[in-house]
């Protein structure tokens, strides 16, 4: 604080002194200019279905993390005198036809399901990304294969493919994870190709250029970071269908094996109860149906913020 | 004393899916250390394509550099590996594009785009280039450049972000500056800024300059040399005072009659020049400039005039230098004759 303004907050007249001038409190300079990403959060934060996404998402998450510390019973804790229990004040999930603990399992069972949408996600820009940016940057031959390669996963149905590619490797959650990226990759790599076309053109790309910085670190500087939103974007977008995917291919029994739980698994064996025990069918039906929309909403709260446009 | 810069019989083509676009047909000049040099003439002219070829930035294709030398300090431009541009590009030459608002990289601080040139060309380290382009800042008059560092390019007005493209264009501490229409997306007031900073670091740092425009005006508070471009061709080369007061080309003549007030010898209504733009696809065999040119006769139609000496420094590409002349400078005619 100056010693003018003091003098006036101490007097408390205003006839002779200068008024000083006005600074709300907590004000900076940073405060004038909303950087992209505060933003972006601003933009977010608006997006109702977004917000429940990230709470859920947030709880799910913080759940498997500490899935151990949180329950009680053990997931392959069997008690068969307690078979097949509605929910109760022991067992607020109720139990299955093994007498296992119903919520313990559901809470496990966000395990595979966040390790299946995030490994995939994570993999899938990790070799998409430097795939992309190539082919989109360098063009030519590379880019003629790169493209054909796109097209030709593009073309067959991905769901196949993974299912017939857990089938040969054994199923299991590692050649489920494994599988997904074999095909996931596509969509960030043709994502960033496209994008690295657009960003090429840019004025200051050429600027660098002529300022002789070197091709590499214009692509790790300058082509990347400017891709960065969407690609977030698109790691999100993937999470959803990579969670239903990994549901979808457990209930077949192509992912997760038993007694490991899995909200898909755990549709599948209810098949026989949930007639009489619809409490069986409803929890992990409803944690898929919840998951997928929670993700969901987050990518497309995302697309707000981030405003992507949609023709890419 | 060798010059710096020695272009020989240039010659640039981009073969598109509409035909062969002769962009920049065999143009030649020399540039002394020091020198600014305005390179004027209208959109399509040849002028960005001509320089831009110089560094090899014109996209390959469809572009492609049909013959010609490019000597930079003796050095063929054109025959060096990418690898060896590389090392010209920014550190001997330095470019300052035409739209400040796009040339620079919106999600980096500017502070590191300034650095970023250094630590590429001059193998600094980034803490050493950082100190350096808060001092570049300062230099070309951003106020408060120690904070102004970390600011995005949005945070900054059209003319501000000029100068930070100007002190990318510098920091490394170039012979030659190649401006392409440097102002052209500014307005008046801050055109006339840009102008004097680029001619106050120019004093100080002694590069030559090449400035790109087809604003004449701004060719006039700042060249000592003009070459006037028209149809990828030089039409004429001049002092810049010769060029002002005796142009020895129509077209200069046309351009000239054509600003207002400037010329003196326009009054009333401003003049213009008939017509168009030369298709570049189909260029007319003779003179580029014939069909829009009020000298014409047959010669123009069926051959094309080279360079020819006019004066001292001075040459026009006319077949009918002498008629323009008299016709440009009357007074001067009757001063000869007296």
């Amino acid at each position: 604080m100056t010693d003018a303004s003091r003098a006036t907050t101490e007097s408390g007249s205003q006839s002779s002194a200068i008024e000083p001038v006005f600074t709300p409190e907590g004000y900076t300079e940073e405060t004038q200019y909303a950087s992209f990403w505060v933003g972006a959060w601003r933009r977010f934060r608006r997006n109702r279905l977004a917000m429940f996404g990230l709470v859920f998402a947030g709880l799910v998450i913080l759940a498997a993390v500490f899935a151990p510390i949180l329950t009680p019973y053990g997931y392959e804790q069997i008690d068969m005198m307690n078979a097949l229990q509605s929910p109760s004040a022991a067992h607020p999930f109720g139990t299955d036809e093994l007498g296992r603990d119903l919520l313990t399992r559901i809470v496990f069972g966000a395990r595979p399901m966040l390790l299946v949408g995030i490994l995939t996600g994570v993999a899938g820009l990790a070799i998409g990304v430097p795939i992309g940016v190539l082919a989109g940057y360098l063009g030519g031959v590379f880019d003629w294969l790169v493209t054909r390669l796109i097209d030709m996963f593009s073309a067959l149905p991905w769901y196949l493919i993974v299912l017939y590619l857990v089938m040969v490797l054994s199923p299991s959650l590692e050649n489920l994870i494994l599988a997904m990226i074999i095909t996931g990759w596509v969509n960030s790599c043709r994502l960033m190709r496209g994008l690295t076309f657009t960003i090429r053109e840019q004025d200051y790309i050429e600027a660098a250029r002529a300022l002789g910085i070197p091709r590499w670190r214009i692509i790790v500087f300058h082509v990347i970071p400017q891709a960065a939103p969407l690609l977030l974007w698109g790691f999100a977008a993937g999470i959803p269908v990579a969670v239903f995917a990994e549901a979808g291919l457990s209930f077949l029994g192509m992912g997760v094996r038993p007694p490991r739980p899995s909200w898909g698994r755990m549709l599948a064996d209810s098949g026989y109860y949930w007639q009489f025990w619809p409490h069986m069918i409803i929890f992990p039906a409803l944690m898929i149906t919840l998951s997928v929309l929670a993700f969901q909403g987050i990518a497309d709260g995302l697309r707000n913020a981030l405003d992507v446009s949609e023709n890419i | 004393m060798a010059p710096l810069l020695q272009v020989e019989d240039l010659t640039v083509r981009f073969h598109t899916k509409d035909g062969v676009v002769n962009a920049v047909n065999g143009i030649s000049y020399g540039m002394e250390e020091g020198d600014i040099l305005g390179l004027v003439g209208e959109s399509g002219s040849g002028k960005s394509v001509s320089s831009m070829a110089m560094l090899r930035l014109i996209p390959e294709p469809p572009g492609k550099i049909e013959r010609g030398r490019v000597l930079f300090n003796g050095i063929d431009l054109l025959q060096l590996k990418r690898r060896q541009m590389h090392t010209v590009r920014g550190r001997d030459i330095g470019v300052i594009f035409q739209d400040p608002m796009t040339s620079l990289n919106p999600v980096m601080p500017i502070g590191r785009q300034i650095a970023e040139s250094m630590q590429v060309n001059l193998g600094l380290d980034s803490k050493k280039a950082g100190r350096q382009a808060v001092e570049l800042l300062s230099r070309v008059g951003i106020p408060q450049a120690d904070q102004r560092v970390d600011d995005h390019p949005h945070q900054f007005s059209g003319g501000m972000r000029q100068r930070v493209m100007i002190a990318i264009a510098i920091a490394c501490g170039p012979k030659l500056l190649i401006a392409d229409e440097p102002t052209t997306a500014l307005d008046v007031t801050i055109q006339a800024q840009i102008v004097d900073l680029v001619r106050q670091l120019q004093e100080e740092l002694g590069m030559a300059i090449i400035w790109i425009t087809h604003d004449l005006g701004v060719i006039a508070r700042l060249a000592k040399r003009v070459n006037v471009m028209y149809g990828g061709t030089i039409v004429e080369m001049a002092p810049i005072k010769q060029l002002f007061r005796h142009p020895a080309h129509p077209y200069t003549y046309g351009l000239l009659r054509s600003l207002p007030g400037a010329g003196g010898a326009s009054s009333g209504d401003l003049t213009y020049i008939e017509g168009a733009p030369p298709d570049m696809i189909n260029l007319p065999p003779g003179c580029p400039f014939w069909p829009r040119c009020s000298f014409r006769t047959k010669v123009c139609v069926e051959e094309r005039p080279e360079l020819a000496d006019v004066n001292e420094g001075h040459r026009a590409a006319c077949w009918h230098i002498d008629r323009v002349l008299q016709t440009s400078t009357p007074e001067a005619g009757e001063e000869e004759a007296a």
